[in-house]
């Protein structure tokens, strides 16, 4: 009888079991936070702005490369049903140690407007007027046919080519049809790359007297088909352009040399495929007109470039390209050239430390430069960074983005 | 001495018990009509949210930001597609902190796990539309999302048949009647997750979440989210401030929905690369449907 009594206590606790938990999941002991001690703002019509101050400091061996401060102001606006706004001015103060302020004589400041424009958007298209950039390609570091958007070389690179671009003047024009878009640019009259703010002279010959690379660029106007398939995209391009960067003729014995600004139009095609963690690009692109240097003949150039994007496992992102240009007479083959770039990046410390890289080696003009850049972003408002670069600069012709073979760069930025 | 009598009754109780158990939703029931439920409320979805993290203290059970938060403004648009809305497009513009603001994301998310997750970026400085090389999102380490202690495992959805599902317990927790249901990621799950094992509370009527626990891979506990200020919006319950709190980093995020916006009507071309580009357009969009705003 006990032998059956306890059978059938096993039995009855057995059957229970799944109803009967080791922990009490139900029970107090967790964790509380009170979350209204987190304020929220309300939208106000100030959001809008966006103000940056800023501070750049560039050490080369024995000299000061950049000491430049900086104040810069956006804003944008929906004015009104399909009206939209936008402003972006940078005031610089150049100090006196900077490079540019010595070439200059003293300290000086400039005042750049990088974005002036009104936007307006009816039905499928949409139209854009006034200073705006326009970038155009797909493989990073390489400018196929990203030649729309010319150069500053008065700010510097470090690890982000977004940073050098020179906005222009434009009227842009978008038509938007499901996976298709068509966009058309008119510029009245272009610029051209900038590298200092007075005039860039070089010396040809020893005792000859120096040529003012300065001319100004006219008219420019293209048009851009894009589509985007299932992780494919396709762009092709039309346009004539002028050169981003004065070319010196020789005019003969009484004229001298002079500078002058290859006008050209330019037939492009870009792609982009998304295969998994790898995206595959490709650009190609021919350029009509170009201007040989010293005999200004004109010849006609083809660029190709092949470049990815990939992210690892463990969220590095790498990047890399491969540019090439050939000139198609055989006399002007001295200018061909290939560009190699690789790009690294990843953030730590839950994303408020950014370290990237950038390397560059071009084979004309000839030289090899590598930045390591190390972004810390302290609040939601100040960071800093840090950025060593070392260049092997083996050509005479001055390198706008490499002032030296080793540099140092400590920026200090406020945004609110 | 009245044992026999007492011991029948429980023995017939114990065998009750079963057969109510085998009537009402399993574990892998619940789950799925929950997710379904998630999927209709991203399904025309306009949201404005306020993402904070900081580190934080604890006294009494009661925990604190120990410093100040780092808050993220976010403007998101969502619409499901496909038979099961189970694909989905989504829009995201990030309004704060100042660094950041203007950053555009574009995603579109696909059920068939032989197509990839597609991505573009829009950064403004850039002034230009960069398509993201991301692949299904799933094969690499979950990141985090813009910084915080969410990841993009802790926020997707969808991913219901890549568990296994029991039910550990039923009964009153905060004064709702729940079910705690313990998930066990199988085995293609297990080697793309953070977490070991997953528990969730699941209110019975509402079949929101009240609460979730997280494991890390030793087992330990790693992650506690906490939904509060639960409403009923349009038919659809949604929890307006979730909290995610990392035990083991001692750091918290927490999302508060300031602004929702339910089963409105978006246009397909919203959820295009010109919505990255076209502000004037996309204020235009915007502006009709902030005005169904909660």
């Amino acid at each position: 009888m006990n032998t059956y009594k306890t059978t059938l206590l096993v039995a009855a606790l057995a059957l229970q079991s799944s109803v009967i938990t080791a922990e009490d999941f139900l029970g107090g002991g967790d964790f509380d936070f009170d979350s209204s001690e987190i304020e929220t703002q309300a939208p106000h019509w100030t959001d809008g702005f966006k103000t940056t101050l800023a501070h750049n400091h560039t050490q080369v061996p024995g000299d000061i490369n950049r000491e430049q401060s900086s104040l810069q102001i956006e804003f944008e606006r929906n004015l009104a049903e399909g009206w939209y706004l936008q402003l972006d001015s940078r005031y610089r103060y150049f100090w006196h140690e900077d490079d540019f302020a010595e070439n200059r004589g003293d300290a000086y400041h400039n005042i750049k407007w990088q974005r002036a424009s009104i936007q307006y958007s009816q039905g499928a298209c949409t139209a854009t007027l006034g200073r705006q950039g326009l970038i155009w390609g797909s493989v990073e570091g390489t400018f196929v046919t990203d030649i729309v958007t010319p150069f500053d070389y008065t700010e510097q690179l470090l690890t982000d080519y977004g940073t050098v671009r020179l906005h222009q003047d434009m009227l842009v024009g978008e038509c938007f049809s499901g996976k298709a878009q068509l966009q058309a640019f008119y510029t009245p009259e272009a610029k051209n790359d900038i590298y200092q703010h007075h005039p860039l002279q070089i010396t040809l010959a020893p005792g000859a007297p120096p040529l003012t690379l300065d001319a100004d660029p006219d008219e420019e106007f293209g048009l851009r088909f894009k589509w985007h398939g299932s992780g494919f995209d396709l762009s092709l391009m039309a346009a004539r352009l002028f050169d981003n960067t004065p070319t010196p003729v020789f005019l003969g014995p009484t004229s001298g040399f002079e500078a002058q600004l290859a006008q050209f139009n330019m037939l492009g095609a870009a792609s982009s495929v998304a295969v998994g963690r790898l995206l595959i690009k490709a650009e190609a692109a021919y350029r009509s007109q170009q201007i040989t240097p010293i005999s200004g003949d004109k010849d006609s150039r083809a660029d190709v470039a092949l470049g990815f994007e990939f992210t690892t496992r463990t969220n590095h992102m790498l990047n890399g390209g491969i540019w090439a240009a050939r000139f198609q007479d055989q006399q002007a083959k001295q200018q061909d050239f290939e560009v190699l770039t690789v790009g690294w990046r990843k953030t730590y410390l839950n994303d408020d430390l950014t370290m990237s890289l950038l390397g560059n080696r071009s084979s004309e003009p000839k030289f090899s430069m590598v930045t390591v850049l190390a972004d810390y972003q302290w609040n939601d408002y100040l960071s800093t960074s840090f950025a060593l670069t070392l260049a092997d600069l083996n050509s005479t012709t001055p390198i706008p983005i490499a002032p030296a073979e080793e540099s140092a760069t400590l920026s200090i930025k406020y945004e609110f | 001495m009245q044992v026999k009598p007492y011991f029948t009754a429980a023995l017939v109780a114990a065998f009750l018990v079963a057969p109510l158990q085998a009537e009402t939703l399993s574990a892998q029931g619940i789950m799925e009509k929950m997710d379904a439920q998630q999927r209709d409320i991203a399904d025309g979805n306009l949201s404005r949210s306020q993402l904070s993290t900081c580190k934080f203290g604890t006294s009494n059970k009661q925990i604190s930001c120990a410093e100040t938060p780092r808050v993220k403004v976010l403007e998101s648009v969502s619409k499901q597609y496909g038979p099961n809305k189970k694909d989905s497009k989504g829009i995201s513009i990030l309004l704060e902190p100042a660094s950041e603001r203007g950053i555009g994301m574009l995603t579109y998310n696909y059920d068939d796990p032989s197509r990839d997750t597609e991505s573009w970026l829009y950064l403004s400085a850039l002034g230009n539309v960069k398509r993201m090389a991301s692949g299904t999102g799933e094969d690499r380490e979950p990141v985090s999302v813009f910084g915080s202690e969410f990841t993009t495992e802790d926020m997707e959805n969808g991913n219901v048949d890549e568990y296994s599902y029991k039910i550990l317990q039923e009964g009153p927790f905060n004064d709702r009647e729940v079910w705690v249901i313990e998930a066990l990621p199988k085995p293609e799950r297990l080697m793309k997750t953070d977490y070991s094992k997953l528990l969730y509370w699941v209110d019975k009527e509402r079949f929101t979440l009240l609460k979730a626990q997280t494991y890390d891979k030793r087992g330990k506990p790693f992650k506690q989210i906490l939904f509060k200020d639960i409403e009923n919006l349009n038919g659809f319950w949604i929890a307006r401030d979730v909290t995610l709190i990392n035990i083991q980093s001692q750091r918290l995020s927490n999302m508060k929905t300031e602004a929702v916006a339910l089963n409105v009507t978006v246009e397909d071309e919203f959820l295009t690369q010109r919505t990255l580009t076209d502000f004037a357009y996309r204020e235009k969009t915007l502006e009709a449907l902030r005005q169904y705003f909660q």
